[in-house]
């Protein structure tokens, strides 16, 4: 378990520089920073001054190395547009976002999960089909789309729950039933295919064979088997959703990392930018190797490896 | 027919009529037909034929394990004292595992890789409240000691993929033998190990029988198996018993066709050349949709004439002692085929 762990922990460390050398470089790949920040009217002498002023004038890995060595020590650098910590946005942004990705996620597991074991221990039924349904409409309508929609049923005809802003825990249900839905198909199909797959292997033949009671042999015997992709899955989610919020905090008007983000690069704050993407990828990472520590957790075989 | 079986006052298994259906695109699949047979306790009872005869579907149909496009009927299935196809599955499930319990086939997959082979032990004794988890734990260590084991106690934490294939099948016999109990279903127990664990296999669920009175159905496709291991045989062809008899009268005189082409195609019994070609029975298996009429075996069979294709069925003849099987010829014409076969004079 123990050489598992660390050598999981050295790849997901080679990731994350990877990951920042990637992001470093296409940022700078997306066009001229500097004359992004000096504007459209401005003359090629102030376009030097900034390129000067910020930098930029330098070689890029010079440029890199001056940035990553201060990010390791949590220096993020300044915002160009408000001059505050960039370290300080990000920590400031981060509570909405994560309360609205985590939330979504338990409230996808929580629907997918269950629905995807009975789904598959009654294929074919009914409930097979509403499950498949549900999957269906949630992976193929936009999320905007999704949103206004419960905000017109919701809020503005129901008048049952707030449409905007974030002071109170009931501003977080629509943006989390909309951000559930974009998740919730594949860990239900996934749950159910892995679970068809289960109940049909020798060893539930052999819990059945046991005498055990059916929900030994669902959630005991079959259901662990089939959790592995799921767990995998659910991590990946969590980070798309903690990056592709932006949509959602957008109409919801909350304001998580998804809106500094979408602020930011409409004002070329490139330090921002930068560094959101730097610690949404490392998060990210954190995740993968969360999520492969669980699997090593649920199935004895993987700690091997 | 069911005096021909009835070795024994007082059953553990009565089986009458068993006629298992499959429901597919095509019709109604007739899997097995008027299976009957008695266990008594303590003995072992081999189920012989090959792939698709039903010898597995109807051990399946006991347990109450059939997929779930197929229907059991039977005019009795007296297990215990039990009716066991009419009982509920709430009911059935007390049985299963506890009074009657199964071996499957490969060990490899029938142990459910992520959970311990003490977890997957002791659950079974708990489950049928037969004690406590500690209880269960010091059953499991002597069980797995009993079985050959080494090192019991610490196997326990051991993970199925820890251990080897004949390892595994002794893990799963100990298994099957958690709750003691009367009858145990063994399906091909030995078919996915290597041969020299086989004789190893077979030789340890012998002992165990001997030693805790079990009864065994062994279902198999081995002669070899059925010779080593049972007291008496079924031999299976087309969802039908064709002969049942002693294993030893079974290998002595072996009266059905279809019996007597299988023992000849086992290597060394009926072949004094070893580079010499062995013999196969010619034909197919016929299709087991819809109504059958007359003899299965007819199309294969070297002594079929016209009648064979008559009737709704063959029925089951006696000969002597236990020993019957399904064919129209007489007793002696059977008898000289066979030992026309070895180049005997008829």
């Amino acid at each position: 378990m123990w050489r598992y762990f660390v050598k999981r922990l050295g790849i997901a460390v080679l990731v994350v520089f990877t990951v920042s050398v990637i992001s470093f470089g296409l940022l700078r790949l997306s066009g001229d920073l500097a004359q992004n920040l000096a504007g459209e009217g401005a003359t090629q002498a102030q376009v030097q001054d900034i390129r000067v002023l910020y930098g930029l004038d330098r070689p890029l890995p010079v440029q890199y190395v001056d940035w990553a060595g201060r990010a390791i020590t949590g220096d993020l650098g300044r915002s160009l547009f408000t001059n505050d910590p960039v370290f300080h946005l990000i920590a400031a942004r981060m509570p909405v976002t994560a309360v609205l990705a985590l939330g979504s996620l338990l409230l996808a597991i929580c629907v997918a999960l269950p629905l995807g074991v009975f789904a598959a221990v009654y294929r074919n039924s009914w409930i097979d089909r509403a499950a498949l349904g549900m999957a269906v409409f949630g992976s193929a309508v936009p999320s905007f789309w999704f949103a206004l929609i419960l905000i017109y049923v919701f809020g503005v005809q129901l008048r049952w729950l707030p449409i905007s802003g974030s002071t109170t825990w009931w501003h977080f249900v629509l943006p989390m039933v909309t951000l559930s839905t974009m998740v919730m198909p594949q860990i239900m199909r996934l749950t159910r295919g892995g679970m068809i797959e289960a109940l049909d292997a020798d060893y539930v033949k052999m819990a059945w064979a046991k005498g055990l009671n059916p929900g030994v042999v669902f959630f005991k015997h079959a259901l662990r088997n089939a959790l592995l992709p799921v767990v995998a899955l659910a991590a990946v989610s969590l980070g798309f959703l903690l990056g592709g919020s932006v949509i959602v905090e957008s109409v919801f008007s909350l304001n998580g990392i998804g809106s500094l983000a979408y602020e930011s690069i409409k004002r070329a704050d490139f330090p921002v930018v930068q560094s959101i993407l730097f610690v949404l990828s490392f998060i990210y990472v954190l995740l993968t190797l969360l999520s492969d520590l669980i699997n090593a957790r649920i199935d004895p075989r993987i700690r091997l490896h | 027919m069911a005096d021909t079986t009835d070795a024994c006052r007082e059953p553990i298994l009565s089986v009458r009529n068993l006629d298992v259906t499959l429901k597919t695109a095509i019709g109604e699949l007739h899997a097995t037909r008027g299976i009957s047979y008695d266990i008594c306790p303590g003995e072992t009872f081999a189920i012989v034929g090959e792939s698709g005869c039903g010898k597995s579907i109807s051990s399946m149909a006991l347990m109450g394990l059939l997929p779930r496009i197929a229907r059991a009927r039977a005019d009795h299935c007296l297990f215990d004292g039990q009716e066991i196809l009419s009982l509920s599955r709430r009911q059935l499930s007390k049985i299963r595992g506890n009074t009657l319990s199964m071996i499957f086939q490969d060990p490899m997959t029938s142990l459910n890789p992520v959970y311990t082979i003490g977890d997957q032990l002791t659950e079974v004794f708990v489950r049928h409240g037969k004690g406590t988890r500690a209880q269960a734990r010091d059953r499991a260590v002597f069980l797995l000691e009993r079985v050959g084991i080494k090192n019991a106690a610490e196997r326990l934490n051991a993970y199925p993929h820890q251990l080897s294939g004949g390892l595994r099948q002794r893990v799963v016999i100990a298994m099957a033998m958690m709750c003691s109990p009367k009858l145990i279903i063994a399906d091909e127990p030995t078919t996915a190990l290597d041969v020299t664990v086989q004789m190893r296999t077979l030789a340890l669920l012998s002992e165990l029988q001997k030693e805790f009175g079990l009864a065994i159905i062994l279902i198999t496709h081995d002669l070899g198996v059925v010779a080593s291991l049972s007291d008496r045989v079924a031999v299976m062809y087309a969802g039908q018993i064709v002969e049942t008899a002693p294993t030893a009268q079974l290998f002595a005189d072996p009266t059905h066709p279809y019996t007597q082409g299988l023992i000849r195609c086992i290597p060394s019994y009926g072949e004094p050349h070893p580079d010499a070609e062995l013999p196969t029975i010619p034909g197919m298996v016929p299709s087991l949709i819809g109504r059958q009429k007359g003899c299965a075996f007819r199309n294969r069979c070297p002594l079929a004439f016209a009648d064979c294709a008559e009737g709704d069925t063959i029925a089951l003849r006696e000969t002597h002692g236990e020993h019957a099987y399904r064919c129209l010829r007489p007793h002696d014409a059977l008898m000289a085929h066979w030992r026309g076969l070895h180049g005997e004079p008829a």
